[in-house]
């Protein structure tokens, strides 16, 4: 019987560790600890989401890609996505710019920035190019460990 | 024995003392990945410039109406820091991308250190000074034909020490830049970059 509970209670962790609930608007997050406690959150089942979300290794996954033009001819961009973890994810992102030809644009622009996204939330960064000739981009990523 | 102890304790003494310091080795500065430091280093004045450089251009305050390039002057960039810095390190960055959009001109005539480019006057100078039969004249540059600026580039660096525990402390830098219209006086745009680090009170950001 004791068993049984203990394997009930794992499986409904496991259920409940990829859901968080807490806001009836999805533009609206409310981080744990804020919202109420949920069977993924609560204080006893938490450290079983938390290890399986570490040990699946959740990330960010990127969910959209924004482009528009300046009035004055500029490629703006934007990257949204989700930070899957329970962990903050703390990352280094690098915008680089090419023009028709697929050439890098030089740029100061053209540098490790810091992003930091919370746990289970969504996240944005936008970048704007350095010259109208840029028509094109690529970002790269590496974690950032220079970070509290 | 004296024989025999001496040329060990030598040998002791160089093997210990070539541990003492590592090789020199250059710094990847494009993929750096290097611990922080808690004064100020090429990365912070990247990660500022980056930042101020992407805010001036998005703001759409260097968009000239009806057309054209305005003419942008460095005014004066304080460093109120406690560190020894030539604020060129930032606004070296600024002006080479600002430039490069196509939008502006940089003036080497003014700027808050002087003119830039001490040459436009020396050359001026000369057509008043005893080597003016050296040149020809028609080579040497008119008179009234500097450029005023119309926009003026000039901002701050601050730093602030904070103590944040008992063997902690919190360095605060403060990047602020503002963009001014020189014949109405207003601004146009401004931005500040705040880049803060935490370190050991035995540590002296300076």
């Amino acid at each position: 019987m004791v068993k049984r509970t203990v394997v009930c209670g794992w499986a409904l962790a496991l259920v409940g560790a990829g859901c968080h609930p807490g806001s009836s608007d999805p533009r609206v997050n409310t981080a744990l600890g804020v919202q109420s406690d949920t069977l993924a959150s609560n204080i006893i089942t938490r450290p079983i989401g938390d290890f399986i979300s570490m040990m699946v290794g959740e990330g960010i996954e990127v969910r959209d890609v924004k482009e528009r033009k300046t009035d004055a001819g500029f490629l703006e961009i934007q990257i949204s996505g989700y930070n899957h973890s329970v962990a903050r994810k703390l990352f280094d992102y690098k915008v680089e710019w090419l023009d028709a030809d697929g050439m890098v644009v030089d740029t100061a622009m053209s540098r490790w920035i810091q992003m930091s996204a919370m746990p289970k939330s969504e996240f944005a960064f936008g970048a704007i190019a350095p010259h109208p000739r840029a028509v094109s981009w690529r970002i790269n990523t590496r974690v950032n460990r220079n970070v509290q | 024995m004296l024989n025999k102890v001496l040329p060990i304790a030598g040998l002791i003494a160089a093997v210990s003392l070539s541990g003492c310091g590592g090789p020199t080795q250059n710094i990847d500065v494009t993929n750096d990945p290097g611990k922080a430091v808690l004064e100020l280093d090429y990365r912070d004045f990247d990660q500022a410039a980056a930042a101020m450089v992407q805010s001036l251009i998005q703001s759409g305050s260097l968009k000239k109406a009806g057309g054209g390039r305005y003419v942008v002057a460095t005014g004066r960039i304080v460093n109120d820091t406690m560190q020894r810095i030539d604020t060129d390190q930032l606004m070296a960055k600024v002006e080479k991308d600002l430039l490069n959009s196509g939008m502006v001109v940089m003036t080497s005539a003014v700027g808050g250190k002087g003119a830039s480019d001490e040459m436009i006057y020396q050359v001026r100078d000369i057509k008043k000074g005893d080597r003016q039969d050296e040149f020809d004249p028609n080579s040497m540059p008119a008179t009234r034909q500097i450029i005023a600026p119309e926009l003026s580039l000039s901002g701050k660096i601050l730093q602030r020490n904070v103590r944040y525990d008992r063997s902690t402390q919190q360095v605060e830098y403060y990047f602020q830049l503002h963009l001014t219209d020189i014949s109405s006086g207003l601004r146009f745009w401004q931005d500040e970059k705040i880049i803060g680090k935490r370190g050991s009170r035995s540590s002296v950001p300076w």
